[in-house]
């Protein structure tokens, strides 16, 4: 007690103690002195953690009060903070193993405690177990449904491949019931003579091995009929990662494998098709376009002769009749192109504002010929400069401007430009050509568009045309992603309108474009040499460059030229293509072999087709002049060629021998499997390009036939324009087991194109 | 035995090892129990067989293991779960052994059911004493052992413990000279 209690005579009871119970009122002397059964305890008041428990005694003959008691304490540790042990305390004192109990139903309840969180853990882990079983068997019910009603067979095997179970439209596919095929090997039931063994084997391994498979087979039907069917077998793993059973789902494919066969027939009998018509084509615009071009030439040195009155007005009217026939020729040749699909667009800066002067300027002559107003109108937002195709856009409004104008009597012929909106830098644009003719019957509105629509015969005759104009109009600007419009009145006037977007350029200003002003002076001294069977031809094309100052030797043959070729040296060759004999592509090579490798050779051809520039230039040529040529446009050519400066020069374009285009869409764009099939082309081609020459020397038709063979898929696939029919022709020469002449040259053509193609394929994957 | 101190082997094993090998000491010992409640006596074999199946499972000799679990109980469950009750035991080492057959007799006395052991202190100096340890259960001497240095570690005394009489040994009791 003397370390709890304050000791000494005459204290101050009330400065040392104060009592907490009885507590509502004051139990003084009095009161206590009487009440000797009451329990009171005390707080000391310089400790207020400290309590006394006990209760008094009266000490009648000194009048006093003794109190009994002993300090109480709530728990160890503020015993232990007041500095006792148990040792304090007297054996016959329980209140130390009180704090004993008091501790044990503490550490009871943390028990409880504990075990309350944790049957709530194990609460919530049982229901997200729940959950999820519930959720698998509403899966599984999900699939088995799917697996039953599923148009397609599903077959379920052991891990052997033995059939467990089958759903009906297993039955319905195969004819054989579940009864029928359990515990069978689905390959034993279903495959056939004709079944292939390699993808059976295929399978076979897959599921030996426990991995995924996909193929197509041939199966029979109990009835015996045969079947197609796509397998996607899915092993199915327990819980150790081992396969317990295999899982395979049976797509038919026998129509879809029909209809490809069938596509592919229609596909194949398409394109000879169109490759005969490209071929009609390309020899009647040769056909016309040969004595065309000498009419045309003649005429325009005649014009330069002098000429009476009478003869100027004849030679005129022939000019215009020629030309006329030309602009015919033109369009037929556009039109077979855009239906080919070969008509690539430009993708250039051009300047919308001198385009349309100049339309205006090429159509006033005609429009003051008749006494109409011709106006251009163009709006001020519309960009200085924008990107497309300029020449033709520039075609498709000569056609409307000139459709206006042969069709307007009297009053004006506008031609406008306007912006209808602008969005993300691209302008959409409205070109639009307002006449005041004689209108469009509504009947004939629908079909003005299509080929060879004239509202009537009388207008044929009184107008002329060829009634594609429109037609090539209308799909030149669906080619553009635009659309063409038309709204008219009979004998009021008619509007037709092009909607067109144009991204807009950056260049600010464009290079002023300007048709060269050629000095007469430019081939002066320059020795040329003229290869061309044709003897107009021959004459005008010298006439031509003798005007401007060149010398000039004909040669009327291929072995003609290159006789001339060993003897003297020229500084530049133009090579008819299509000559009797040895025809420029075959001249062509023996003077690339011979002494004059580097004279630069222009190919002049009338085979205005897609694929002829090609050939020309995989042939070695260095150039390509369409026939018929302009004065201009052959002297630029020849000039350029020669390293004349003063002219602008184009930088030389490689013109790609193949196109990668149907690669792209068949992989999306994927560069690494575009690669890859170059690669591959690169890798037969190499073998192909040596075999096929070896065999033929070694006199091994067959040995040509399937090296041909090889290439000949890989060509279509990277679209070798300039092979495609080579290749074929070696093929079929070869299969028809001609050693000729045809499949010699055939040969020499394909040695020289194949390498440029290689070149250019390999350039192709350093790039990539 | 009481529940606390088939809890205390857990907490032992769990926070030195983990809770998966507290798993696999209870499986390995075949106990089927997953809650000790502290203040419910248990069969003594359930303490005996998690001791034996920590043995195993940890590798340690089943010595090692009583003698861990000693100081533990002193140091961790004393101090943890009964807050100051073991330093309650006395100010220092002497007094708390001297105290020590006092403490398992009232011990006894509040939890009629148990049978806690029974000590007797003599040879008493200001440095030694023999503790006298009297029990009805076999094997534990290395248990108390472990306790003895735990209360040493407590009470911050390098201790000296020499088993000199043994049941092993005929003895009908265990006698430990404790010095420090
Ligand atoms: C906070 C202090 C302590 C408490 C609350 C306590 C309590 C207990 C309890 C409840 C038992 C179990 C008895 C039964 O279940 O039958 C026990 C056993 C035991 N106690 Fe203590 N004890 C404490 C400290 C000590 C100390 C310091 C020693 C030191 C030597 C000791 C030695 C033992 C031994 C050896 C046993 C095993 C049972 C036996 O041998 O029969 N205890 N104790």
């Amino acid at each position: 007690m003397a370390k709890l209690l304050p000791s000494g005579n005459d204290l101050k009871f009330g400065d040392h103690f104060s009592i907490l119970r009885p507590k509502f009122f004051e139990p003084g002397f009095q009161y206590l002195s009487h009440h000797g059964n009451q329990m009171i305890v005390l707080q000391p008041v310089k400790n207020p953690d400290l309590k006394f428990r006990g209760q008094v005694e009266y000490l009648a003959g000194k009048n006093q009060i003794l109190f009994f008691g002993a300090p109480w304490f709530d728990d160890i540790s503020q015993m232990r903070a007041n500095g006792f042990t148990f040792l304090d305390f007297a054996f016959h004192d329980p209140s130390t193993d009180f704090l004993q109990v008091l501790k044990n139903q503490e550490i009871i309840t943390n028990d409880i405690k504990e075990l309350l969180s944790r049957i709530n853990r194990q609460k919530k882990e049982l229901e997200k177990t729940t959950q999820q079983l519930r959720d698998n068997q509403s899966q599984l019910k999900i699939l088995s449904r799917i697996a039953e009603l599923t148009i397609n067979a599903v077959i379920i095997t052991d891990a052997k491949g033995y059939i467990e179970w089958v759903n009906d439209s297993f039955v319905r596919i195969t004819g054989y019931t579940l009864e029928e095929v359990i515990g069978k090997k689905p390959g034993h039931v279903l495959q056939g003579e004709e079944t292939d063994l390699e993808t059976s084997k295929y399978m076979s391994k897959q599921i030996s091995e426990g991995k995924d498979f996909v193929c197509e087979i041939l199966n029979y039907h109990k009835n015996g009929e045969k079947y197609w069917i796509k397998v996607f077998g899915h092993p199915i793993l327990d819980e150790d990662g081992k396969v317990s059973r295999f899982f395979a789902l049976e797509e038919d494919i026998t129509i879809s494998k029909k209809t490809e066969q069938a596509l592919r027939d229609a596909k194949e009998k398409a394109d000879a098709s169109a490759m005969a018509k490209n071929i009609f084509l390309t020899n009647m615009s040769h056909e016309i376009r040969t004595p065309l071009n000498a009419i045309m030439g003649m005429g325009q040195q005649l014009t330069k002769t002098n000429l009476n009155e009478k003869q100027l007005f004849y030679l005129d009217t022939m000019n215009s009749a020629a030309e006329n026939l030309l602009v015919i020729i033109n369009d037929i040749l556009d039109l077979s192109r855009i239906e080919a699909g070969k008509l690539n667009l430009e993708n250039i800066h051009f300047n919308p504002r001198t385009l349309i002067n100049r339309c205006i300027n090429v159509m006033s002559p005609k429009a003051n010929e008749k006494g109409l107003y011709l106006t251009a109108n163009i709006d001020d937002e519309i960009a200085a400069n924008l990107i497309g195709d300029p020449y033709r856009l520039n075609q498709m409004l000569l056609n409307l401007l000139s459709n206006s104008l042969k069709f307007t009597e009297k009053g004006s012929v506008s031609l406008s430009l306007r912006l209808m909106s602008e969005k993300h830098g691209v302008q959409s644009l409205k070109f639009e050509v307002k006449d005041t003719g004689i209108g469009i019957e509504e009947k004939f509105k629908a079909n003005l568009f299509n080929k060879f629509t004239q509202e009537d015969e009388s207008i044929v005759r009184k107008f002329g045309g060829t009634g594609l104009g429109l037609n090539i109009t209308k799909k030149l600007v669906e080619l553009m992603g635009g659309s063409i419009h038309v709204e008219s009145k009979k004998n009021t006037g008619s509007t037709f309108s092009l909607f067109i977007d144009f991204p807009v350029s950056e260049e600010k200003e464009q290079p002023v474009e300007k048709g060269p002003t050629l000095n007469p002076e430019i081939l002066r001294g320059r020795e040329v040499l003229v290869v061309e069977d044709n003897l107009m031809n021959r004459i005008l094309a010298r006439i031509v460059l003798q005007n401007f100052g060149a010398n000039v030797s004909e040669a009327e043959s291929g072995f003609k030229a290159i006789s001339l070729c060993s003897r003297f040296r020229y500084d530049i060759i133009i090579m008819d293509i299509q000559m009797p004999g040895m025809d420029g592509y075959q001249t062509t090579q023996h003077i690339r072999n011979g002494l004059c490798r580097n004279v630069p050779i222009i190919a002049l051809t009338a085979n205005a087709l897609k694929g002829e520039k090609e050939k020309c230039l995989a042939a070695g040529m260095d150039a390509y002049a369409s026939k018929p040529f302009s004065e201009n446009d052959l002297i630029v050519i020849v000039a350029k060629l020669l390293g004349i400066t003063g002219i602008d020069v184009d930088h030389k374009e490689e013109i790609k021998l193949y196109d990668l285009k149907f690669l792209e869409e068949v992989s999306r764009g994927d560069r690494t499997f575009i690669k890859t099939m170059i690669e591959a082309f690169i890798m037969v081609a190499e073998e192909v390009k040596s075999e096929i020459p070896d065999n033929f020397q070694q006199g091994n038709i067959p040995g040509v036939e399937a090296a041909a063979h090889k290439l000949k898929s890989n060509v279509d696939t990277l679209q070798v324009h300039s092979l495609k029919p080579l290749i074929r022709q070696i093929e079929s020469e070869a299969r028809n087991g001609n050693k000729n002449e045809t499949l010699g040259s055939a040969i020499d053509d394909f040695s020289l194109i194949i390498e440029n193609v290689l070149t250019q394929l390999k350039g192709e994957l350093l790039a990539a | 035995m009481y529940g606390i101190v088939n809890k205390a082997i857990e907490d032992l094993v769990t926070e030195n090892f983990g809770f998966p090998a507290w798993e696999s000491v209870k499986k390995q010992s075949g106990i089927e129990l997953d809650f000790f409640v502290s203040n419910e006596s248990y069969d003594d074999s359930v303490t005996y067989k998690l001791a034996m199946a920590a043995s195993e499972v940890l590798k340690m000799p089943l010595e090692q293991v009583l003698i861990a679990f000693g100081e533990f109980w002193v140091l961790k469950t004393g101090k943890e779960k009964y807050g100051s009750l073991m330093e309650a035991g006395g100010n220092n080492l002497r007094e708390f052994l001297t105290n020590l057959p006092n403490f398992h007799t009232r011990v006894s006395l509040i939890y009629p059911n148990l049978s806690p052991p029974e000590f007797k202190v003599t040879d008493s100096t200001e440095k030694s004493l023999h503790l006298h340890y009297f029990s009805h259960r076999p094997g534990l001497q290395e248990f108390v052992r472990g306790l003895l240095q735990g209360l040493g570690k407590m009470y911050n005394e390098s201790i000296f413990i020499e088993l000199i009489a043994s049941r092993d040994n005929g003895s009908d009791h265990e006698v430990f000279r404790v010095s420090w």
